[in-house]
């Protein structure tokens, strides 16, 4: 049985993902001078997809209507590669606290689900510069 | 006494406050470490935590005590793993180890870099998984949180270990 407190953790996981999966198409769209960023905004972005559908069945599952997505999200203007950077590793950043945030309510599949995600987030935001701390999501 | 839900809390913003800027400041001693953090050895309330915080406890002692075995047996890698050796005692700390454990020993270290940095890339993997299970089944959400964290920090660890291997 899933706490309150667990929908609501997991309901900011999708949210989350959604502004990802925005968030990781536009840097893909606008980090065209370097094919070694685009591939890395392209798999990030298949990964935010992938994490969206994830949740969205999770939560249908245990009979929650799913938070829907924001028509836009706000970007930072983005004129150069440094702006592009910044941007991808704030939202590495909030992903990784958001997906540690939702360990503690959550227990079996829904856990599963975040813990697994936090290890990949983790992963990749070194991709973008990020250095590896001792504890990642704090 | 400060129990463990704020000991957890507290240990977990502390070490997030200083990094591993205060952890390389320290001489390398667990208890040093844990002075530095400011924080006792953890402690779970829950049997089933405790079995899982003994067993996280010897597996990341190993761990450490391979990072340092490698520094030793090849100068070369120092520098790169030390960072790597600062997050390992500051899990350990989190974890509720504070003095150093003599009994524990790591496998002997292979002959060349590359192997060496493999095995580590291997030991490193296994931790992975196994804090990965263990934040799943934990009991305390506090010490599912830090388990997880672990978790992700070791899956850091491996990448950084990869880029070691190709350029060591």
């Amino acid at each position: 049985m899933r706490t309150d407190a667990a929908v609501s953790a997991l309901q900011q996981c999708l949210a989350l993902t959604y502004e990802a999966v925005f968030t990781y198409s536009a840097l893909a769209a606008d980090v065209v001078n370097d094919a070694t960023d685009q591939d890395i905004a392209a798999k990030a972005f298949a990964e935010a997809r992938r994490r969206r559908d994830a949740l969205l069945v999770l939560l249908d599952r245990g009979g929650v209507t799913a938070v829907p997505p924001k028509p836009v999200y706000r970007l930072p203007e983005i004129n150069d590669r440094t702006a592009a950077i910044t941007v991808a590793q704030e939202l590495a950043n909030n992903s990784m606290s958001t997906f540690l945030r939702a360990v503690g309510p959550t227990v079996g599949p829904d856990r599963e689900f975040v813990v697994e995600a936090l290890r990949e987030v983790a992963a990749d935001a070194l991709a973008w510069g990020l250095k590896p701390t001792p504890l990642p999501g704090t | 006494m400060i129990n463990r839900r704020s000991l957890l809390v507290t240990g977990m913003a502390v070490a997030a406050a200083l990094g591993a800027s205060a952890v390389g400041r320290v001489s390398g001693h667990l208890d040093d470490v844990a002075k530095a953090l400011g924080i006792d050895p953890l402690r779970v309330s829950s049997p089933a935590d405790e079995k899982v915080r003994v067993q996280a406890v010897r597996d990341q002692a190993l761990l450490l005590a391979s990072l340092s075995a490698t520094q030793r047996a090849h100068a070369s890698t120092a520098s790169a793993l030390a960072p790597m050796v600062e997050h390992a005692q500051t899990h350990l700390v989190l974890l509720g180890k504070v003095a150093p454990d003599d009994a524990v020993r790591a496998p002997p270290t292979a002959a060349t870099v590359s192997e060496a940095i493999a095995d580590l890339i291997a030991q490193t993997a296994m931790a992975e998984v196994d804090r990965t299970n263990d934040a799943v089944a934990a009991v305390s959400s506090e010490f599912a949180q830090l388990l997880a964290s672990i978790a992700a920090s070791l899956s850091q660890r491996q990448i950084s270990l990869k880029t070691l291997a190709i350029d060591p």
